[in-house]
C-alpha cells in the first residue's frame, strides 16, 4: 500500500471509530436520567445510633431507617411557614411520583423543638399531611447525637414575644435503605426537583 | 336636553379620572391559612402596594379572630432557616411589599373564634397614614394540591 493510501485508511479508521464512540456515548447518556437538583455525597455516611420516639410513642432510631429509603426534614410544629410548606411540597411530590407509577421514600419530620413537640403534638401535626408521615421527637441529647453527625444546625431564638422560634437547617436529607445519609436537597425547595430526582436517587430510573 | 349627552359624558369623564387616581394603598392577593388541627396559629400572606407619593410604614396588624398578629420574616442563609419579628415594614412610593411563603408573613397567634377553613377573617393593617381593613376567608393549607 502506498503511504498516501495508508494514511487515508488510518484516518478513515480513526474517524469511524470516533464516530461510533460518540454514538455509543450519547446513547448511554440518553438512557440514564441524571440527578439535577440534589447533591449526592461522595460516600454515604453511616448514621450514628440514636434513640428517639415516633408520633405513636414507639422507639425510633437507626434500626427504623433500615430497609427503606427515607427523606428527612428537620423542623418544628410551631413553625408556621417553611416547615409546613416543605412537608406539603414533599407530599405533593409523592402523589405525583406515585401517580406516575413510581415509589417515593418515606417522609419523616424530626423535631428540633423536643421541648414543645411531644409525641402527641407530633401526631396531631403530621396527621394533617397524611396518615403515613412519621413525626419523630425525643431526648435533646439524642437529637444532638444525630444532628452533629449529619451537619444539621439548630438553635433556639428568643426574638419573638413570649415565644421562641428555632433556627434550623432547611435541607431535606435522603437516607438510603442501609440507614446511611446518601444525598440532600438544599433550600429553597420546590416540588419539581423532588419529583425529578428522588426516583433516580432511589434507583428506580 | 341637548346638553344631556354632553353632561353625561362629562360625568363619565370625571368618574374615570377619579377611578384612575385610586386609593394610595392597595392590598391584594390576601390569603389567610387557617390553623391546622391541633394548632391555634395561622399564617397570612398578601401584597401591599403603595401608590401614593410618600413612603408608608406598616407598624401593626391585628385581627379580631386572633389574640395577636405579628409581622415575621423567614430567611434562608447558608442553608439555615431563621424567623424574625419585623417591628415595621416600610414601603416606598410606587413599591409593593409582598408577604409570601418563605419570606415576610403575618403570624396569627391564639385563635379566639371559629377559624376553621371557610370562616371569615378580618385583618386590620395600621400604617402611618391610616388604617386598612381587609376581609377574607380562612383557607385550608391542605389539600396538598
Amino acid at each position: 500500500m502506498n503511504p498516501v493510501r495508508k494514511a487515508l485508511a488510518i484516518a478513515f479508521l480513526f474517524l469511524a471509530s470516533s464516530g461510533i464512540a460518540v454514538v455509543l456515548f450519547l446513547t448511554f447518556q440518553g438512557s440514564r436520567a441524571q440527578v439535577e437538583f440534589a447533591t449526592i455525597l461522595p460516600a454515604p455516611t453511616t448514621l450514628p445510633d440514636f434513640a428517639m420516639v415516633d408520633h405513636t410513642g414507639q422507639p425510633f432510631g437507626k434500626d427504623q431507617l433500615l430497609g427503606n429509603w427515607s427523606v428527612i426534614f428537620f423542623g418544628f410544629t410551631h413553625c408556621p411557614d417553611i416547615c409546613p410548606a416543605t412537608l406539603q411540597q414533599l407530599v405533593i411530590a409523592r402523589s405525583r411520583v406515585i401517580e406516575a407509577g413510581g415509589e417515593f421514600p418515606r417522609i419523616i419530620l424530626i423535631s428540633v423543638d423536643p421541648e414543645r413537640d411531644t409525641p402527641s403534638v407530633m401526631a396531631a401535626y403530621v396527621g394533617n399531611f397524611g396518615d403515613d408521615i412519621i413525626g419523630v421527637s425525643g431526648n435533646p441529647d439524642e437529637l444532638v447525637k444525630l444532628t452533629k453527625t449529619i451537619g444539621i444546625f439548630f438553635a433556639k431564638s428568643g426574638d419573638l414575644d413570649g415565644n421562641y422560634s428555632v433556627d434550623h437547617s432547611a435541607a431535606v436529607l435522603v437516607i438510603n435503605e442501609n440507614a446511611q445519609w446518601h444525598s440532600l436537597f438544599s433550600a429553597p425547595h420546590n416540588i419539581d426537583s423532588f419529583v425529578h430526582d428522588l426516583p433516580i436517587l432511589t434507583g428506580q430510573n | 336636553m341637548r346638553f344631556l349627552p354632553l353632561l353625561l359624558s362629562l360625568l363619565v369623564f370625571i368618574g374615570a379620572c377619579e377611578k384612575e387616581q385610586g386609593p394610595p394603598v392597595v392590598i391584594s392577593d390576601v390569603r389567610v391559612l387557617a390553623p391546622m388541627p391541633g394548632s391555634t396559629m395561622g399564617v397570612g400572606y398578601m401584597s401591599i402596594a403603595n401608590r401614593g407619593e410618600e413612603t408608608i410604614t406598616v407598624d401593626a396588624v391585628s385581627s379580631p379572630q386572633f389574640e395577636k398578629v405579628e409581622m415575621h420574616e423567614t430567611t434562608i442563609t447558608d442553608g439555615i432557616s431563621r424567623m424574625r419579628r419585623l417591628d415595621h415594614v416600610q414601603i416606598q412610593s410606587g413599591a409593593t411589599a409582598v408577604f409570601e411563603a418563605g419570606g415576610k408573613h403575618l403570624m396569627l397567634m391564639g385563635a379566639t373564634s371559629d377559624t376553621a377553613p371557610g370562616s371569615p377573617v378580618t385583618l386590620e393593617i395600621n400604617h402611618n397614614n391610616g388604617l386598612l381593613i381587609v376581609s377574607a376567608t380562612m383557607q385550608a393549607r391542605l389539600p396538598a394540591e
